[in-house]
């Protein structure tokens, strides 16, 4: 037997033990495996895993759906994206009217600068959107709500 | 809702369903699946009592995570990854409190192949499935998902974190591994 149908053999012996082959390629299988020693010993052993299949015990699929039911089957929350800009304005604005009051030394140079060139509004990131991601709309409308008063 | 089709339904669609909350959606791809988890993860640690431990939590996380599902594979394929890497967990928290590692074979299937000496069969089958758990990683997973599951290469590759090349590279190392340890 050459190396090529050999290889191609060692490659069938799983789905040949399951039985899952067409009968053509059953045939090429189990006609190599009749001439060739080294396949036929491969196979024993794939047969032999086989046949050692672990069994699940009976009381398992009970017990997994009884402890997947009380796992809360949490469902991703969309803002509506014109709640979400609505949010972003906000933020934003009340940060940097946070940030011109704050005293401290640190913020001097960036509060004498205008808004329009201290904010970052164009390199794709703005804080606190990974935050709102997670918010329902209520939560959102709370929030606005506390940062609007 | 799922009841009178659930039978015929694609994971696909059961998965959808799930992920609207449809709880009996949810029962049918465990019912459906459970048997291939529970392979996985006694194939990984040798042991029936931690192999159910390891699918119940596999069932937990994937129910937990079915959110972020999003079918690039197939559900078969990703909850198969969930309890493959669930086993790797247990068994490296075994290996760390140095417990006593893999005992006996577990039950054997009663339908053998062919006509024979079914004993030396299940003596064979028992000596191999020892041997399986004396393999590396990534070969044991290699032949259990590639025997008990039916994997394709590519498959395997996805559950275990490698190409389709080193899934089936594993998988024949490890069947000429346990040759070798079968003599």
């Amino acid at each position: 037997m050459n190396a090529n149908g050999c290889d191609r053999v060692k490659e069938l012996l799983a789905p040949w033990v399951r039985e899952e082959l067409s009968a053509a390629d059953r045939r090429f299988v189990e006609e190599h495996v009749a001439g060739c020693e080294e396949c036929r010993a491969e196979a024993s052993l794939v047969r032999a895993l086989h046949a050692g299949v672990p069994i699940m015990p009976d009381d398992l699929t009970a017990r997994v759906t009884a402890s997947i039911a009380t796992t809360p089957l949490r469902r991703r929350v969309w803002m509506s994206p014109q709640l979400a800009v609505a949010a972003i304005v906000v933020l934003a604005l009340g940060t940097a009217v946070l940030w011109r009051q704050s005293p401290g030394e640190g913020n001097g140079v960036l509060a004498e600068e205008p808004l329009a060139l201290t904010w970052p509004t164009d390199d794709g990131f703005i804080a606190g959107v990974a935050m709102l991601d997670d918010l329902s709309d209520e939560a959102l409308a709370e929030l606005l709500e506390e940062l609007g008063g | 809702m799922v009841k009178e089709e659930a039978g015929g339904l694609p994971d696909s669609d059961l998965v959808r369903l799930a992920k609207e909350g449809d709880r009996e959606a949810l029962d049918e791809l465990c019912t459906r699946h459970i048997a291939s988890v529970f392979r996985v993860c006694r194939g990984f640690l040798g042991d029936d009592d931690e192999a159910a431990d390891a699918t119940q939590e596999c069932f937990v996380k994937a129910v937990r995570a079915l959110p972020r599902f999003r079918g690039d594979a197939s559900f078969r394929t990703w909850l198969l990854t969930i309890a493959s890497n669930e086993a790797k967990g247990v068994f490296r928290k075994r290996k760390r409190r140095a417990e006593q590692a893999l005992e006996s074979a577990g039950p054997l299937v009663s339908d053998e192949p062919e006509a024979g000496d079914v004993t030396a069969l299940r003596q064979e089958a028992g000596q191999a499935r020892v041997m399986v758990a004396e393999l590396p990683d990534k070969q044991r997973r290699a032949v259990t998902l590639r025997i008990d599951e039916g994997l394709s290469f590519k498959e395997i590759g996805e559950v275990i974190g490698s190409s389709e090349g080193a899934a089936r590279v594993n998988y024949h190392h490890g069947i000429r591994r346990l040759r070798e340890m079968m003599i």
